[in-house]
């Protein structure tokens, strides 16, 4: 069903309504900053109670991570452009936006996959070292919501092939558009934290 | 109709399209910077100050723009900051612990009393 021309949804006009998800978007942003907060803490205090954590963060290839910065980065922009396409209510532009998303999504999950699996080889598992086990949590829950994202998109653009959004009617994109942006956030702060600290320190020392 | 759905409506025709280019250019400079800093001992806690102010920087331009912080009402705003907020009393809590104790029970071997157990070597193939 479409509703572009209805002009109330569940009962409020759809500007209220909108404003009420995008209220509801950022109070679960907020519970999403805490869960990582929690995780964050416990890997810092794991890093600076463990002498091996600096060597252990060595392992750990920062290039492919920073190409993994930029792919999120840059589908950031891709979303960002899909949801401004859909308060246009230009459905190519936002179905063309949203495939780049999810295909750069995908990007970064099998670049992650590759990491993890000579990690793996390697024999640096989450129960090598406290630096692995804190590394593996945090990256592997960003994974999870990187995932959830792709599973979200692909909604979104099957509805958006069905001719649900409008110009008037976008809330699901909006919102969906502020969740992949926190993900984007947090990969933000875990690349200088998890690749950057140790390795290169290491690098110019030698 | 509230004021701020009135607001968003309003806001809802302008083109963001060049200030998202604008703000990709940015997050790309400063993952560019982070790189670059980290590779100049400034100390721990020196590495650590620069990379955590260009995070919160490269934070706030995709909050701004790209998650219309900016064009939203101010109580969005204030949503995000209250759990920022609580993240940084977090941990500088957590400092007095990793940051003040000279020696950690991690650093002591087990047959000095400590709980220091190295590591298994890894497998290579």
């Amino acid at each position: 069903m479409s509703y572009g021309g209805a002009a109330t949804v569940a009962g409020y006009s759809i500007p209220e309504k909108h404003h009420r998800a995008k209220f509801g978007m950022w109070l679960f942003l907020t519970s999403e900053i805490m869960f990582f907060t929690g995780f964050i803490g416990a890997y810092i205090a794991l890093y600076n109670s463990s002498p091996t954590a600096g060597k252990d963060a060595c392992e750990l290839n920062w290039v492919i991570a920073l190409i993994n910065t930029i792919v999120l980065i840059t589908s950031s922009l891709t979303m960002a452009r899909a949801v401004a396409a859909s308060k246009r209510g230009d459905a190519p532009s936002v179905q063309l936006h949203l495939v780049l998303t999810m295909l750069l999504a995908f990007t970064f999950m099998g670049i992650k996959a590759y990491e993890y699996g000579s990690k793996f080889a390697h024999g640096y598992t989450p129960s090598y070292s406290p630096f692995f086990s804190a590394y593996y949590l945090l990256t592997g829950f960003h994974g999870l919501h990187v995932l959830g994202g792709i599973v979200v998109m692909w909604h979104l653009l099957a509805f958006s092939f069905a001719g649900k959004y409008t110009k008037e009617y976008n809330i699901p994109m909006e919102v969906t558009g502020l969740y992949w942006h926190f993900v984007d956030i947090v990969w933000i702060f875990l690349f200088p934290m998890l690749y950057l600290l140790s390795p290169i320190q290491a690098a110019v020392g030698h | 109709m509230s004021e701020h759905a009135e607001a968003h409506a309003e806001h809802a025709e302008h083109d963001h399209r060049p200030a998202y280019w604008m703000v990709f250019g940015a997050l790309l400079v400063g993952t560019a910077i982070t790189v670059g800093a980290a590779q100049v001992d400034m100390g721990r806690a020196g590495n650590i100050t620069v990379g955590v102010i260009i995070g919160c920087i490269k934070a706030c331009l995709v909050g701004w723009i790209f998650m219309h912080l900016k064009d939203d009402t101010k109580v969005f705003t204030l949503i995000a900051l209250l759990p920022i907020i609580l993240f940084f009393v977090m941990i500088f809590l957590l400092l007095p612990d990793v940051g003040l104790s000279e020696v950690s029970p991690l650093d002591v071997p087990k047959e000095q009393g400590g709980m220091y157990v190295p590591p298994a070597p890894p497998v290579h193939h």
